[in-house]
């Protein structure tokens, strides 16, 4: 366990029952939300009730509209508030705005998702496998990445986390300007007597060798 | 319930004193470091060499010596905190304080107070001795002392007819009298608001006066109410308690502060400008320092408001009458020296002029805010102490100081050609006052003697590796293998540093040997040189002898014995003869290893120790003998006639030590210093006995050591009737401990480990004082922790010289150094982290060390570490080529990539702009600026303590916090990422809103710059957000970040576009100032109203409101401590307490929880900066995780808050009580009032206060007979488990060297 981050989630309180029943709170805020609980039953709907492990939603989070009052911390409904009681910019709706401009007027504090719908795109495979003939007129990203050399020799141990890109060998989509040749295609008669001619040269000192 | 335990000691230095405490020979400096009284002597080198030192149980606030009545030596007057003195002589006898009297004035004057009392108050002596007042906001008191007896005729004289002198003696033999309590305006009625109160000399009756400001005014109503700051003289006559007012002052500038009496008048420090004030009241200079001096004032002006000097509060002044005329010196925060002038016809002045003290070799750059200096000095010569808050305390030397008032009289000269003036100050004495050349005279000279150690301020700390980011070491593993260290940031300005605190010695390798099995080595010294490593294998029964100066190959000795076990190896007779000493005898060779003699003894040996010609071994009967190599040939052994009574006493083990310990009882070297050989031996039943070459059957003892008795005395030895051997010392050592200055030292290692000391009396031969200053605990008796002496024998070894020291090092499991810096008392640090089989001596100054996988590493002293403290402490200072990044002020520390991020914040001009740039209306470009902040952050690489990176910042911003935490970059797959999250604010003015900035920053690899390897990671910028609200504490939860913005609590999610969207949110009431969070629940402290116990859940995103704390707090750090599925929360707050709460939903009054419930608050003695949680090593039972809490404060000094099961408290608590109510406490400090009396002491649980180790350490230096009683106290069997306790927070913190 890391000295200098330990890791607490783990730990048992005495108390964990009493917070389960009391704010329906548990100490893993990633653990998944109850199969058997419905919110329109109430409690009674989960066989373990009060004690089960896992989140039971409560119906206050199913509204839609934030509680203007909440946000400014006046609302005195608490749970049985007919508004939602939660501020997630996350599940903000798109600016409209912004999306059909590209700015908003109200930037800085505009409560809604600005997606920036460049970054959205979807990266350009062929780049990503070496060469994309489109170059800059490419309608995906580009994104350079630098090889990891450990990956390249073989094993990376670090996977996932490392901070190179591991290149996965991809065979190219129909739809790629890039294709695998067969060897017969680029073996051809017609290289191989250029190649020999070429070698005659030399040996001959037609050609100087540089 | 918690224990506070201090693990490194104050370092700054808050008061110090010079004059004759403890020794009337020597020059003393008595120096107090918060709550560590120190005396130090002046060596003959200059230096400062530690007398003695006692950790007191409160703050000491202010001292002052006093003259004592028929004693050179003086008694010390020290103020503490609520308003108490002590007054405390030094006790040849016991070598320790006594308490003389003791005065409480804190009731009192709440009673007599009509506004809210200050923390601190206010001492002042008076000149001759006749009384002592202390002084708090509205309220006074006035001891009158009984010490001068010159000043008793005086008083006689005066009072004669109406009380005679012997009868008031007989009244009261103490040396104080009654003392007078009352407010302030009694004295006068028009007191009010008192800045600055002083004894003043020269008056025949006890005179103060009294600086103070009956109508406050400061600059933005000044033209209203114009200047009102007053200064009075009043006469008081205690007896009769009249007082009379001598001279009035009225319309002085409202930035006074200080009143400096001086022989002939006052002078009154303002930060603009410098009054000087006649002894009759008449003010009559006055010196502008800067161009906001007030110029309203009706006097002869001196302008030097070009040299635009600050003279603010924290300025401090050295004051000396000399026979001419007074030495005023001026140290301001930046610690520029002014010297102030005053010259005086009669009444007259005739000059009054300040000038900047020449320093030409920047002595003062890496110090700041001075907070005392003492010495003795006049215009020759001279030497201060002074002692900063950032920077080490500096022993100066001055010379030539005239050449101060000389430079500046060259000038006047220019000006008015005036050198009668000149000849007037210095008089006959100045040779060279008529050559007018400045360059003739020898330039003012400033230099550095010695200095105290200091780390203060620390301002935030961090857990990570420093000495084993290498793990590899000369192709051996690092011998500090996976061990991590504190290090903190430290110091404010230019002297500003990063502070490393190892809990173990991490040394320079030197060399590194894969060996044979070895449980012994020696290295044989022929002329100087390292010739033969001799190694045995007990196990093995074998011995084998190498050459060093041929790579160690083996050495074809026919003669030696390799067959058994060597017990000891040593050269003698100059190097000439090789002595060996098996179990099975003696083997004497030469040079060659070819034997010359030979003496076989029947019975096995043991022990044996040779200091030439002597050879002392102990064979497995328990017999001691002792040869003598012959003095002529050197060829044959000599048997030494022992004394007759040593056959008849069980002896455990034998040493010849070279000591003059018993000159004193040594026919004709009573007054000898010479050192004698003496044969020293433990007996069965714990006596230490010894006798010397010609003992004609005397032997010696020291008295007391069986029972560890707290002073040993030797005695002449009789033989007990009755001996019950139960032997416990496994080892006795006599020697010199000590780096130029070295002291004797007696060393006890006890068979359970433990280490004891006695150090030699200086007073009195043939005394020996216990060394009871902060131990280590290394052992325990009676077998209670076998794990630490099991598997490796415990054995010490002396080195007269480990790079120039003279220590002893402990081998064993867990091996021990035993070290002493000069200014410093004995310290035990752990030695690496690997076991340590057996070390020899190896070249001029090394040790080699072998551990118990057979490899030898040649070790050497890290001379960039002190050794004087608690912990190891290494001072790295961060440098540019380029440029200086003054105070260092957040750290953090980066696991993945093992780099360190600091912010740094340097000092600017502040440009007062608007938002758009235009100048402020009002801003008046003449005047100097404000200051204003500039930061940044940088990237360390502790490999070599490079900037590898650097990010800055826009002007006017300032870090507030740094965090390295594990964020969850993507919601699905849950991976985790290490980033560094970065709290700013702007700092502008009060006008415009607070804003600012969160930074998220990752640490990449990259390829290093060519000619630098260790510049391969950068910063890389994943987010970056202005914020309404300034950014004051980052903390991580679950995998996602809550920023603190003002008074706003929000929690960020990063997105796999790595941007961090705010997913919940709570408010606080005014400030946010920290945040701290464990699993999924969180603290959030306010700056004025407590803190709040959160819990944070996901999907839906809630933050909820569990608890909150009742009492309102001004929370400066918080922290959680959890034990045993109990959570509690440890606060700090800006008075400097230190507060436990609980979350107990069961307990009736909580509200089912919702109320935090207060357990206990403690006093600490200094402001807390920062606090960390950290897991608890666990060294007995259980294997849940516990943790507990570090925290750095302004003073240097850092405490761990350990939490402790039921049975172990309730057990300290006794023990706790018991040594309370038993020992007398030093100076008259009450452990129990001095941390646990505060106004929060009500609210919390009485009998269930924090406890303090510094008491409970008590226990481990009683003399076993007290500890025996306390044992029986607290149960039976209490022993072990005592020890078991004592050593579980001792060894709290070993997870940072067992991290795996």
């Amino acid at each position: 366990m890391s000295i200098v981050h330990p890791d607490t989630s783990k730990y048992e309180f005495n108390f964990e029952p009493f917070l389960r029943k009391e704010y329906s709170f548990s100490l893993d805020p990633d653990r998944p939300v109850c199969q058997y609980y419905n919110s329109r039953e109430g409690i009674k709907s989960c066989p373990n009730g009060a004690r089960c492990p896992n989140k039971h939603v409560l119906p206050i989070f199913q509204n839609k509209i934030v509680c203007k009052h909440w946000l400014r911390g006046l609302c005195k409904k608490n749970d049985q508030c007919e508004y939602l009681h939660e501020y997630n910019l996350r599940k903000m709706p798109e600016c409209v705005f912004f999306t059909k401009n590209g700015y908003c007027t109200q930037s800085p504090e505009c409560q809604y998702l600005h997606v920036d719908h460049k970054s959205q795109l979807e990266e350009c495979e062929d780049y990503n496998m070496g060469f994309c003939p489109s170059g800059p007129a490419c309608t995906k990203k580009h994104v350079k990445k630098v090889l990891c050399p450990r990956y390249l020799v073989g094993f990376c141990p670090l996977g996932k986390d490392c901070d190179w890109s591991h290149p996965k060998f991809k065979v190219p989509s129909e739809h790629s300007k890039l294709r695998i040749k067969k060897d017969e295609h680029i073996n051809t008669r017609k290289m191989d007597e250029e190649r020999e001619r070429r070698l005659n040269a030399i040996i001959n000192g037609d050609i100087l060798v540089t | 319930m918690n224990v506070f335990d201090e693990i490194l000691q104050p370092t700054v230095v808050n008061k110090c004193l010079h004059g004759n405490f403890t020794s009337a020979e020597r020059e003393e400096y008595v120096v107090a470091r918060t709550n560590v009284l120190s005396v130090f002597r002046v060596s003959r080198a200059q230096k400062l060499v530690l007398a003695y030192e006692w950790k007191l149980a409160g703050k000491i606030i202010d001292m002052q010596l006093l003259p004592q009545i028929g004693s050179p030596l003086k008694m010390l007057a020290i103020l503490s905190s609520k308003s108490k003195v002590s007054l405390v002589r030094f006790d040849p006898v016991a070598e320790s304080l006594e308490t003389l009297s003791l005065h409480y004035y804190h009731d009192k004057f709440v009673n007599l107070s009509t506004s809210s009392l200050k923390t601190e108050s206010i001492m002042a002596v008076d000149p001759l001795f006749r009384c002592l007042l202390v002084f708090n906001e509205d309220v006074l008191a006035i001891l009158p002392l009984k010490l001068n007896t010159e000043d008793m005729e005086i008083d006689e004289d005066e009072n004669g007819i109406k009380e005679p002198m012997a009868k008031r003696l007989k009244r009261n033999q103490g040396i104080t009298s009654d003392s007078i309590i009352m407010p302030i305006s009694s004295l006068h009625k028009s007191l009010k608001h008192v800045y600055d109160i002083k004894w003043l000399n020269n008056f025949s009756k006890p005179t103060v006066g009294i600086l103070y400001q009956p109508v406050l005014a400061w600059c933005g109503n000044e033209k209203v109410l114009g200047n009102t700051m007053r200064y009075m003289v009043l006469s008081l006559d205690v007896e009769d308690e009249k007082t009379t007012v001598i001279a009035e002052l009225a319309d002085l500038p409202n930035d006074l502060h200080t009143l400096v009496p001086l022989k002939r008048g006052y002078v009154l420090i303002g930060v603009n400008e410098l009054l000087y004030i006649s002894a009759s009241g008449a003010l009559q200079s006055c010196i502008r320092l800067n161009t906001f001096a007030t110029s309203s004032i009706n006097t002869r002006i001196t302008d030097n408001s070009d040299m635009n000097i600050f003279l603010s509060k924290s300025s401090i002044y050295f004051y000396k009458a000399l026979k001419r005329h007074d030495l005023l010196i001026l140290i301001d925060e930046n610690c520029r020296m002014y010297n102030i002038i005053t010259e005086s016809e009669g009444n007259l002045l005739t000059k009054f002029d300040c000038v900047q003290v020449p320093i030409v070799n920047e002595i003062f750059k890496n110090s700041r805010l001075p907070l005392s200096v003492c010495g003795d000095l006049n215009l020759e010569t001279g030497r201060v102490l002074i002692g900063f808050l950032s920077g080490d305390a500096m022993f100066l030397q001055l010379k030539n100081l005239k050449v101060a008032f000389a430079a500046k009289r060259q000038l006047v000269e220019t000006v008015d050609d005036d050198d009668d003036e000149y000849s007037a100050l210095y008089g006959e004495s100045q040779n060279n006052t008529h050559t007018r050349i400045v360059e003739t005279q020898e330039p003012f000279d400033i230099s550095l003697l010695d200095s105290i150690f200091n780390i203060g301020p620390l301002t935030s700390l961090t857990i990570g590796k420093v000495a084993s980011v290498e793990p590899t070491i000369q192709r051996l593993p690092n011998p500090n293998k996976d061990e991590f260290s504190i290090v903190a940031t430290s110091g404010v300005g230019r002297g500003s540093h990063l502070t490393a605190l190892h809990s173990t010695v991490q040394p320079h390798i030197e060399q590194a040997l894969k060996f044979t099995s070895a449980t012994r080595i020696w290295n044989l010294k022929i002329k100087g040189k390292d010739k033969y490593l001799v190694t045995t294998d007990a196990d093995k029964e074998k011995s084998d002898v190498y050459q060093i100066d041929r790579n160690f190959e083996p050495f074809r000795a026919q003669d030696f014995r390799k067959d058994s076990r060597t017990i000891g190896m040593e050269t003698m007779d100059d190097d000439k003869r090789i002595l060996q000493v098996t179990s099975g005898g003696l083997y004497l060779f030469d040079v060659d290893f070819k034997r010359l003699a030979r003496l076989t003894i029947d019975i096995e040996i043991v022990h044996a120790c040779i200091i030439d010609p002597y050879i002392l071994f102990t064979d497995a009967r328990g017999n001691i003998k002792i040869y003598q190599l012959d003095s002529k040939n050197k060829k044959k052994f000599i048997k030494f006639k022992l004394p007759e009574a040593l056959n008849e006493i069980i002896i455990t083990s034998g040493s010849i030590f070279k000591s003059n310990i018993c000159n004193k009882f040594l026919h004709g070297l009573e007054n000898s210093s010479q050192e004698q050989l003496l044969f020293t031996f433990v007996t069965g039943d714990n006596q230490v006995i010894f006798f010397t070459e010609k003992h004609n059957d005397r032997i010696f003892q020291l008295n007391g050591v069986d029972q560890l008795e707290d002073m040993l005395f030797i005695s002449t030895y009789q033989i007990p009737e009755e001996m019950n051997p139960d032997p416990s010392i496994k080892q006795i050592m006599l020697n010199r401990l000590g780096h130029h200055k070295k002291e004797e030292f007696l060393t006890i290692l006890t068979f359970g480990g433990e280490i004891y000391q006695y150090k030699k009396s200086t007073k009195h031969s043939g005394k020996l004082l216990k060394c009871k200053s902060h131990p280590l605990i290394t052992g325990a008796p009676n077998n209670a922790y076998p794990q630490g002496v099991n598997k490796i024998e415990r054995v010490a070894h002396y080195f007269p010289n480990y790079n120039g020291y003279s220590v002893v090092f402990i081998t064993g499991q867990v091996p021990y150094i035993i070290i002493k810096e000069d200014n410093s008392v004995c310290r035990i640090f752990r030695m690496t982290n690997i076991p340590i089989v057996t070390m020899a001596r190896w070249g001029k100054n090394s040790v080699m060390c072998v551990d118990n996988i057979k490899n030898a590493r040649v070790m050497k002293l890290d001379p960039e570490c002190y050794y004087g403290n608690t912990q190891i402490l290494r001072k790295i200072i961060i440098e540019d080529v380029v440029e200086e990044f003054e105070t260092l002020g957040n750290i953090a520390y980066h696991e993945r990539t093992g780099m360190y991020i600091i912010s740094y914040t340097k000092f600017i001009e502040y440009q007062a702009l608007s938002e758009d740039g235009e100048p402020l209306v009002g801003y008046d470009p003449s005047k100097p600026n404000s200051t204003g902040y500039k930061s940044g952050l940088l990237l360390i690489n502790p490999l070599t303590w490079n900037i590898i990176d650097r990010l800055d910042l826009s002007e006017n911003s300032m870090v507030n916090d740094i965090k390295t935490m594990l964020i969850q970059l993507n919601s699905k797959t849950r991976r985790k990422r290490e980033l560094v999250i970065i709290g700013s604010s702007f700092v502008k003015e009060e006008d415009q809103p607070s804003t600012g900035c969160l930074l998220v920053l990752d640490i990449t690899e990259v390829v290093a710059e060519p000619g630098k390897p260790d510049s391969n990671f950068k910063f890389k910028q994943l987010f970056e957000e202005e914020i309404r609200g300034s950014v004051n504490a980052v903390c991580e939860i679950s995998g996602r970040f809550m920023i603190g913005q003002s008074s706003k609590a929000l929690v960020r999610d990063m997105q796999e576009d790595n941007s961090a969207v705010p997913v919940a949110f709570l408010d606080m009431p005014v400030f946010i100032t920290d945040a701290k969070s464990f699993s999924n629940l969180m603290i959030i402290g306010d700056s004025m109203q407590g803190f709040t116990f959160v819990g944070f859940d996901a999907e839906p995103y809630r933050m909820i409101v569990l608890g909150k704390s009742t009492s309102k707090f001004q929370v400066m750090n918080l922290e959680f401590l959890v034990n045993n599925g109990n959570i509690n929360f440890i606060v700090t707050d800006r008075q400097n307490h230190l507060h436990v709460l609980r979350y107990a939903p069961d307990e009736a009054n909580s509200l089912s929880g919702q109320r935090l419930v207060h357990c206990n608050s403690f006093n600490m003695f200094t402001t807390n900066n920062y606090m960390k949680l950290v897991r608890k090593h666990v060294e007995f039972g259980s294997k849940t995780s516990n943790y507990i809490a570090l925290g750095c404060q302004t003073d240097g000094s850092i405490f761990r808050m350990i939490p402790l099961n039921e049975a172990s408290y309730r057990r300290f608590y006794l023990v706790q009580q018991q040594l309370l109510d038993h020992e007398i406490p030093l100076a008259g400090f009450n452990t129990k009032m001095e941390r646990l009396d505060n106004e929060y002491y009500h609210k919390g649980h009485s009998l269930r206060p924090t406890l303090d180790s510094q008491v409970l350490k008590k226990y481990i230096h009683l003399p076993i007979t007290k500890r025996t009683t306390i044992e029986n106290r607290v149960g039976r069997h209490a022993s072990t488990e005592l020890w078991h306790d004592l050593i579980d927070i001792e060894f709290s913190l070993r997870s940072l060297t067992n991290s795996n």
